[in-house]
């Protein structure tokens, strides 16, 4: 099994060391999806087509595929620990928050949210938002103390992240510059790096399984990524993530198409002329942090789940080839 | 800013957080428990694509 995957990454990484030596027998084809190619190259490994066979043997004597057959075991076995743990957490997850957050609860959750202050990131009601004498605007004050410390804890699980791949380190960057701006009263600095960030996570939560299974698709606006990104809420194990999610698009529509009585994206990032929209307040500023934090919530789960089944469908396909092979044998 | 509000803003919700703290700290563990297997398996994937890409 595991030499069957090392192999079939091998070809997928498109290895010089293999093409060189047998240019043209086995490629990689870019115009189709990830799966497609996979799928081909499984139906020669079933058929022990001489393409493969040939491959197959002389791969034998490249040393680092002879060691990457002995840690693919150990990287199957890590993923299944891994993807059950994640699906042991979000079971736990959703059955303590359906016990904890009350209907009541949740009503005033997206009675905020309805009015920019988005805080579906707790994971406990510990916010007092039942409290008749308390209003949004208290949430938001209580982040501006301590000169604005309570919205770095806020992403405290992304700065102090033990492992920042190349985009976290940016995107850590790119949180602390908000937090320096908003210190020092830049509101528009923040606000257009705030966009940045929105944005990007939008591109970035769209395009999950784009081009696996499907082929890649081009997506010409925040409309059609928004529409994308509705299909994978719906399939997702989340609580409530439909109706956050909806809360969230609902408005992040509103800021980037200069809707009145909305902060104003594209006056903010293109700078207008004459643009009474160009004004923030610090309270403007983070409503977009805690937009920006909930959409980040939703699309780091989305993007973890993809990335976990895309990896479980490649394994388990390779499995039912090699149970293929077999059954053809008998 | 009412900063007499805000701090009893502050009190309210740690009361809160006490009333949830076995909840938030089952959830935490859980949390932490992932990120090690999610740790685990990032590395292998690293070395992994450290050994394909030899030669590329």
């Amino acid at each position: 099994m595991n030499y069957v995957i090392s192999l079939t990454n091998y070809i997928v990484s498109e290895n010089k060391k293999i093409n060189e030596k047998h240019p043209n027998l086995i490629k990689y084809d870019k115009n189709k999806t990830v799966f497609e190619n996979l799928l081909e190259l499984e139906n020669l490994y079933i058929e022990d087509n001489e393409k493969y066979l040939i491959i197959s043997e002389s791969s034998k004597e490249i040393p680092e595929l002879i060691e990457a057959k002995k840690l693919e075991t150990d990287r199957e076995k890590a993923l299944m620990d891994y993807a059950l743990s994640v699906m042991d957490f979000e079971n736990q997850k959703n059955d303590i928050q359906d016990k904890l957050f009350s209907e009541e609860y949740l009503n005033k959750m997206y009675e905020y949210a309805d009015k920019g202050v988005f805080i579906f990131f707790i994971d406990t009601p510990a916010l007092p938002i039942l409290d008749n004498d308390v209003t949004e605007k208290d949430f938001l004050d209580s982040l501006k103390i301590s000169n604005y410390e309570n919205v770095r804890i806020l992403f405290s699980h992304l700065l102090n992240a033990p492992v920042k791949y190349e985009p976290l380190i940016k995107k850590c960057e790119d949180i602390y510059s908000v937090i320096d701006n908003l210190r020092l009263g830049y509101y528009r600095s923040a606000a257009r790096t705030l966009f940045v960030l929105l944005e990007s996570e939008h591109k970035n939560v769209a395009n999950i399984y784009n081009g696996f299974i499907k082929n890649k698709e081009e997506y010409k606006n925040g409309y059609e990524r928004a529409c994308k990104i509705s299909e994978f809420v719906k399939f997702s194990n989340m609580t409530r993530i439909e109706n956050y999610w909806n809360k969230i698009n609902s408005y992040y529509q509103k800021i980037v198409t200069s809707s009145d009585n909305y902060i104003d994206r594209n006056a903010i990032v293109h700078g207008d002329y004459n643009s009474s929209k160009l004004v923030l307040t610090d309270n403007d500023v983070l409503k977009l942090v805690l937009l920006y934090l909930c959409f980040k919530t939703i699309g780091d789960y989305l993007q973890n789940n993809e990335e976990i089944t895309k990896e479980i469908l490649q394994y388990y396909t390779i499995h039912i080839a090699q149970e293929c092979k077999r059954n053809k044998k008998e | 800013m009412d900063i007499k509000k805000i701090l009893d803003y502050n009190n309210r919700c740690l009361e809160l957080d006490r009333k949830y703290s076995k909840e938030y700290m089952h959830l935490k563990e859980l949390t932490e428990k992932v990120s090690l297997k999610q740790k685990k398996y990032y590395e292998l994937c690293d070395k992994l694509d450290e050994l394909y890409s030899i030669g590329k």
